[in-house]
């Protein structure tokens, strides 16, 4: 039985892109189903993807299954997303901001995804705890 | 995604709907892949019904600019709904590619009819 109050979306999928797609589905419809902005889904659309996506990519040492947790609250004046996984530690917020000022002929093809968020919210976060990665999202409304 | 290609004189119009996202962008490069291969030069992307673009998207059309250029190509983009704008906007893309509000504008501004 779901015991999440109405305003809170709880997810855990496996480390595998079709999966990361359903949740990120999931979480949409829940959004727009409670009223969220289009401007905020799409922020958050986008910040689940790349943050997730980064997860995918470089967050894990082996091949097997892991699980991801996604948590969307729905509060008074903000969106908060809490995305955790069981990689190693790995902070993306780390890495080095593209050069958005370069002429297109020299940009760098990735990289872009981390500037993105960091944009598109007011305030991102991570924090390694019990051996998980957490990272916080919050997008203002 | 679905992306279908039509010319409007000397210009190769991609018409792209829906998300272009990680699971969904590649396809677009492969696309403008093809067209850049067959020497087409002077193309415009159609983003009139594109709902979402994130940053492998954005990847994929700096991916095809860098494989026209050298060719003395263009890749101009019209008609970007708002939030897809905002995605340009913040990457700093809306300085560098040249977008156009309407397919029309772009037409015209090519020398196009």
């Amino acid at each position: 039985m779901n015991t999440e109050p109405a305003n809170v979306f709880e997810t855990r999928f496996q480390n595998r892109l079709a999966d990361l797609i359903s949740a990120m589905e999931q979480t949409v419809q829940f959004l727009r189903q409670n009223g969220v902005s289009d401007k905020v889904t799409y922020a958050a659309n986008l910040a689940i993807e790349e943050l997730t996506t980064n997860i995918l990519k470089y967050g894990y040492d082996d091949s097997a299954v892991h699980e991801i947790l996604l948590r969307a609250e729905i509060l008074t004046d903000h969106l908060l997303l809490i995305i955790e996984d069981d990689g190693h530690e790995f902070n993306p917020l780390l890495a080095s901001e593209p050069d958005i000022h370069l002429p297109l002929e020299q940009r760098a093809v990735g990289g872009l995804g981390i500037h993105l968020v960091r944009k598109f919210a007011e305030e991102v976060r991570y924090e390694r705890r019990d051996c998980r990665n957490r990272l916080t999202v919050v997008i203002r409304y | 995604m679905t992306i279908s290609v039509r010319t409007a004189d000397k210009v190769t119009v991609v018409d792209v709907s829906g998300e272009v996202d990680l699971y969904h962008s590649p396809e677009l490069l492969a696309k403008l892949t093809e067209l850049i291969k067959q020497k087409q030069t002077s193309i415009l992307l159609n983003f009139q019904a594109v709902t979402y673009i994130d940053s492998s998207g954005l990847a994929s059309l700096i991916g095809a600019f860098q494989q026209l250029r050298p060719q003395g190509g263009q890749l101009r983009l019209a008609s970007l709904s708002k939030p897809v704008q905002s995605v340009f906007t913040v990457a700093r893309l809306d300085k560098v590619f040249t977008i156009h509000p309407t397919e029309a504008e772009a037409l015209q501004a090519w020398g196009a009819k």
